[in-house]
């Protein structure tokens, strides 16, 4: 089921504080523990003067939005492309917003392909990273649809 | 002290080893938790392709060494069908490209996942685009 249906022309804004301790464990889960993340000696030499998240948290928020609102079909048929384009740091709080920028008929009879322009923004303004988004949704019953899930079945079975 | 190359010795066209991801649902709803975002409710069948990604970059860094003032600056994933929690994944990648950019290296990362049972559909695609300082 999706929550944003065809037609509702914007996301549900997505909005978290970045702490050190979300950044710590994101470095965990993610394997990626680059001081620049983690070292406050380390990172206060670098170019961003201090520690900075990690861009996939942003990619990550950003897509938290796009599942949110479309949860079935983010996982089955969804597409992001992000640019980041100014760290977050701890003590940030970040919000996602997405606004629908257009939408077609998909290739299956009955299935729409939605797309949403995205922006992940600092509450003090500064703009952290955009991106474009879309996601197919499927019309129930869709004869083409139904194949399509076939096809992911057998792809995917273990 | 390691052996493993640096990224910023790796040229275009090098192909990393591939890689089992574990995508179990367990790890997931830890990667979710982390982001504080929606869980993944008890009907769910598919892995987010976000964290399908992070795990399969997190898995390659333990095949090459990141330079410590590498910057991530664009992101592109595309689920071509999506990966049911728990299969078996292999993640396969490449450098598809390096130019330069003042004294940066610019490096276009490719990520392919497809599952063991069938290897060659393509499930999600994903390219990253990394900047390195250039070996002095």
């Amino acid at each position: 089921m999706n929550s944003n249906p065809v037609g509702a022309d914007s996301l549900q804004p997505f909005q978290r504080a970045v702490t050190q301790n979300m950044v710590a464990a994101y470095a965990d889960i993610s394997g990626d523990r680059n001081p620049i993340h983690l070292d406050a000696s380390f990172a206060a030499g670098t170019q961003f003067g201090g520690i900075v998240a990690h861009g996939m948290l942003l990619y990550g928020f950003m897509c938290g939005a796009m599942r949110y609102a479309h949860p079935d079909a983010w996982e089955s048929t969804g597409k992001m492309r992000a640019r980041f384009r100014d760290p977050a740091r701890p003590g940030d709080v970040v919000t996602v917003t997405g606004i629908l920028s257009g939408s077609k008929a998909a290739e299956a009879q009955g299935d729409t392909t939605v797309r949403y322009s995205l922006e992940c923004k600092e509450s003090d303004g500064r703009v952290l990273a955009t991106g474009n988004a879309e996601v197919t949704i499927r019309s129930y019953g869709s004869s083409a649809g139904e194949q399509s899930m076939e096809s992911e079945e057998r792809s995917v079975d273990e | 002290m390691t052996s493993r190359p640096t990224l910023a010795n790796i040229t275009s066209g090098f192909e990393f080893r591939p890689i089992l991801i574990d995508v179990s649902a367990e790890r997931v709803q830890e990667y979710l938790g982390v982001l504080e975002a929606t869980p993944l409710d008890s009907n769910a069948r598919w892995v987010p392709s976000e964290a399908a990604i992070t795990f399969a970059l997190g898995a390659l860094l333990d095949q090459f060494n990141l330079p410590a003032g590498t910057i991530h600056t664009t992101q592109d994933v595309r689920v071509e069908h999506p990966l049911r929690l728990g299969a078996e994944v292999i993640s396969t990648a490449r450098v598809s490209n390096r130019s330069h950019r003042g004294e940066m290296a610019v490096i276009l990362l490719e990520i392919s996942l497809t599952t063991r049972r069938d290897s060659n559909q393509v499930a999600m695609a994903g390219t990253s685009t990394l900047l390195i300082e250039e070996p002095s």
